[in-house]
């Protein structure tokens, strides 16, 4: 048999030759990371601060547009008089309905 | 004064009775926990395929909801059962393949004692709902840095081992272990940083998480089973290995086709189209080391149908090979373009995934587990009886569980594809099929708990102090090794063996 490959010291480097490839894996990975995660321009990140100015823009004026006194003096009283009317004919033919 | 001179054939008897020696309580410690953990793995197996066709079964328990306990279920047998029978087979086969003793059997313990404690808090955070979510890697991203370093302490000395071994020939059970050893890291490491730790795409992420379930089918739990059933096989029958050249290019085979596989569950996703295609093409490539590899160890064992007969080692892993061989036959036909839209969302693949782990890899680890325990324990199995129910109530229910969980899914799969139906008939389709499922896990349960009992004997040291192995036939009145007896050839538990060792 041959016992030269079995030594002290033989042992103590195969241990740190497998700890090191186990261990190759994850360095792999770290190293590689930069290239399969790398920062890329959305387009979100391009156009992301202008769409916020525009959607606090569109806001505002929604907010102006919708105040609690034109709703009641204009819409309502408005919306109130259609459905107060009283129901026509339309214009529209229904289909079996007398002419 | 004494005589030091002993023949070629004692001293290598002392050598292979040293190195069962030296392992004896690590390799018994990854059996017996392994087989705890796989009642627990199918009782709960038992549970998920209940809940799946009467929702209301133990509705009363937040940790039995149906996401969880299935999720529990196969995690159980992944990391649980199927790692730690690994483990118990892989430094066992390497230190004797390589004809060296164990030093480090405190090192392993503790890394096996790790090892469970990370399977316990993992299965246990799942049914409390604190699981990741991701297949197969359902435990939290902190118990995975309790995992991977208890692997390192358990399977490093098996490299020392290799590295240290005499000069000579490398056995291609070698070959298997050596890779196996190697591609869990690599697997586990890259899978658990790209999913959990490093920020990308979540995508992507769940792409890898694919390629992991696969791969650690194919290029861990496969190889393991490889490496136990070509050692076996020649070992048990007496015959050397059929083909050494087949040994070796179903070697490269798995080794150049494995790793392609597992984005196919993705198809039709939203990630570079090439990878779910490349992924299937994998899979139905797969077939050619299930053939090669299967008939090069049939024929290793033809013309000795006794021995398969009796000997439960060799049965329990022929039971294997051609389970291999149907994964390959299987895996070539549902991940074909046609199949693929069918199966993908379907219940078949929880077939093809019960058919690798039972099916494939734990009948050649209960072959090997069979084979192992009495020449460490210096006992013979207690009954054939217990043998012969857990084989034919494992075959019975892994047969069951594959053919329904694939007729059934198929036929959901049909309905998920039918747009005119809505998704509760189409599920409602593999119903019958599910009641099917759960009849089989209570017959794969009562099994093992023969087996885990049983095994459990043998690690009190409860075995038949006997010359005879524990073949599985009515008597030994013709056994090659003479009148039964009380003859312990092994020797004491802390001494050499004295006759023979088998």
């Amino acid at each position: 048999m041959d016992h030269t490959r079995d030594n002290p010291l033989k042992r103590f480097s195969a241990f740190w030759i497998a700890l090191l490839m186990i261990g190759l894996f994850g360095i792999a990975c770290i190293i590689l990371r930069p290239l399969t995660h790398a920062r890329q321009e959305t387009a979100y990140m391009i156009k992301g601060e202008e769409r916020l100015q525009i959607r606090d823009t569109i806001d505002r004026a929604q907010k102006a547009a919708l105040e609690a006194k034109k709703i009641d003096d204009e819409a309502v009283s408005s919306f109130a008089k259609t459905l107060n009317k009283a129901p026509s004919a339309g214009a529209m033919a229904v289909p079996g309905a007398a002419k | 004064m004494a005589d030091t001179t002993q023949s070629p054939d004692q001293i290598d008897i002392e050598l292979r009775s040293s190195i069962d020696r030296s392992l004896r309580h690590p390799v018994m410690f990854f059996f017996t926990s392994g087989a705890v953990w796989l009642a627990i793995g199918v009782l709960l197996g038992l549970i998920a395929s209940a809940k799946k066709h009467m929702p209301e079964f133990l509705s009363g328990c937040g940790c039995f909801e149906a996401g969880k306990v299935d999720a529990a279920h196969m995690n159980a047998l992944i990391y649980g059962w199927g790692a730690q029978a690994a483990f118990g087979v892989i430094i066992w086969l390497m230190a004797r393949l390589s004809r060296k003793e164990c030093r480090s059997s405190g090192v392993i313990l503790l890394g096996g004692h790790l090892w469970n404690l990370g399977v316990m808090i993992g299965v246990g955070l799942i049914l409390a709902g604190k699981g990741s979510g991701v297949p197969w890697m359902e435990f939290p991203a902190f118990v995975w840095l309790l995992l991977i370093p208890s692997y390192i302490m358990i399977l490093i000395w098996s490299l020392v081992q290799f590295q240290i071994r005499d000069a000579g020939h490398v056995y291609i059970s070698q070959w298997y272990l050596l890779a196996a050893i190697l591609w869990f890291p690599w697997i586990a490491i890259t899978s658990v940083l790209f999913v959990y730790h490093f920020e990308g795409h979540p995508l992507m992420a769940t792409a890898i998480a694919a390629w992991f379930k696969s791969a650690l089918f194919l290029l861990f739990f496969l190889p393991t089973a490889l490496a136990s059933a070509y050692y076996l096989a020649p070992k048990v029958s007496g015959r050397p290995v059929y083909s050494y050249s087949l040994a070796i290019f179903g070697f490269w085979a798995l080794a150049v086709i494995g790793p392609w596989a597992g984005m196919q569950k993705l198809a039709g996703a939203p990630i570079p189209q090439f990878l779910p295609y490349v992924g299937a093409a994998a899979m139905i490539l797969i077939a050619l080391p299930a053939v090669l590899v299967g008939a090069n160890i049939i024929n290793t064992i033809r013309g000795n149908g006794e021995a398969v007969a009796q000997s439960p080692s060799l049965r329990f892993t022929i039971a294997g090979v051609i389970s291999f061989i149907l994964f390959g036959v299987l895996s070539a036909v549902l991940h074909t373009a046609s199949s693929l839209k069918i199966t993908q969302f379907s219940y078949t693949g929880y077939g093809l995934d019960i058919l690798t782990l039972y099916g494939v890899f734990s009948f050649c680890a209960f072959g090997a587990i069979y084979f192992i325990v009495p020449r460490i324990t210096r006992r013979e199995w207690l009954s054939r009886r217990f043998i012969s129910w857990h084989f034919f109530l494992s075959l019975y229910g892994i047969s069951a569980i594959v053919c329904c969980a694939i007729v059934g899914g198929y036929f959901q799969g049909e309905g998920i594809e039918a747009w005119n139906q809505s998704f509760l008939e189409a599920a409602s389709r593999a119903g019958s099929y599910g009641w099917g499922v759960t009849l089989a896990w209570f017959f794969i349960l009562i099994s093992n708990l023969f087996f885990c009992l049983h095994l459990l004997l043998m690690w009190a040291r409860l075995g038949r102090r006997s010359s005879h192995p524990t073949l599985l036939k009515a008597s030994h009145a013709e056994s090659p090794h003479g009148p039964e007896g009380e003859v312990d050839n092994y020797g004491t538990a802390n001494g050499p063996a004295e006759t023979s060792a088998h």
